[in-house]
């Protein structure tokens, strides 16, 4: 019997979903930013081949503000060393000593909470979530699991500074190894909760039609 | 007069400070370990420059350290 109305199958526009998925998730692909939506230039150590990189997250750069306070504090108080009895009374040379000492203290205080902040990030990729954390100037931790074990995801917000600068945490329980992952003071973290459903969604789907990789 | 006790104590606080020196010095070449760890876990495109700037920190520290043994 020949078929009296055929509908048109709509495709689906991808090519939209793409664009409306990276407008929703828009961030700065600057190598500083602490939220870095498909990231172009970063890779880790532990990487496979074709796994893709789809969040970089590092803290809010509003929790750099105790260790960037301190170094201001201490550069400026070294403005106030001749006004101490016993500095004055030290020759010029060893003067000089302290200030270069005293800034040399500023400097590792700065320069630790710098590499501390850039390098301990937490990184998604279309298989898993990684956790690298610098705990002591050479001691490092790389946690992984995979999406697909993934069971239960919760984001928290609380304080004033985390409300009004958009951070928080996202707590992670996975089926692995490592029962509980914790992405601590990321911004956004209603939009990383997003694509973490997104990439379970899509790993479901990938076991339903056998691409498991 | 300088006596020899004067000559005693400032040469301990030179050595203090010449210690304080070294120590900043040791600080700076775990800096550059850090570093170059640091970017082996993890690259962003910044490595190159990042190692060049711990490197130049460390030399500065070396230059800082060795001015010290000579002028204090």
């Amino acid at each position: 019997m020949p078929d009296l109305y055929v509908a048109k199958e709509e495709k689906p526009n991808t090519s939209e979903a793409g664009k409306t998925e990276s407008m929703e998730f828009a961030s700065s692909h600057n190598p500083f930013s602490s939220f870095c939506y498909r990231p172009a230039k970063t890779r880790f150590e532990t990487q496979e081949r074709e796994e893709q990189v789809v969040l970089l997250l590092r803290k809010h750069p509003i929790t750099n503000l105790s260790w960037v306070l301190l170094t201001v504090l201490l550069v400026f108080a070294a403005m106030f060393f001749d006004y101490l009895p016993f500095f004055s009374s030290l020759p010029a040379n060893y003067q000089l000593a302290t200030y270069v000492l005293w800034h040399f203290l500023a400097a590792a205080i700065a320069i630790e909470g710098a590499l501390t902040w850039f390098f301990n990030v937490n990184i998604i990729t279309d298989e898993r979530i990684v956790d690298v954390d610098f705990y002591t100037l050479i001691y490092r931790e790389i946690s992984d699991t995979q999406i697909n074990k993934i069971q239960e995801v919760t984001h928290t917000m609380g304080g004033l500074l985390s409300i009004f600068f958009n951070y928080g945490n996202v707590k992670i329980q996975t089926a692995g190894a490592i029962p509980n992952f914790e992405f601590s003071q990321v911004p956004r973290p209603a939009h990383v909760v997003k694509i973490l459903q997104g990439l379970q969604r899509e790993e479901e789907q990938e076991q339903i039609e056998g691409r498991i990789r | 007069m300088i006596t020899n006790l004067d000559l005693s104590a400032w040469f301990l606080v030179k050595l203090l400070f010449l210690s304080a020196f070294l120590l900043y010095v040791a600080f700076a070449g775990i800096v550059v370990r850090q570093i170059n760890l640091m970017t082996n876990t993890l690259e962003v495109g910044l490595e190159g420059f990042l190692r060049l700037v711990s490197w130049m920190h460390f030399a500065f520290a070396v230059g800082v350290f060795i001015l010290a043994v000579l002028i204090l």
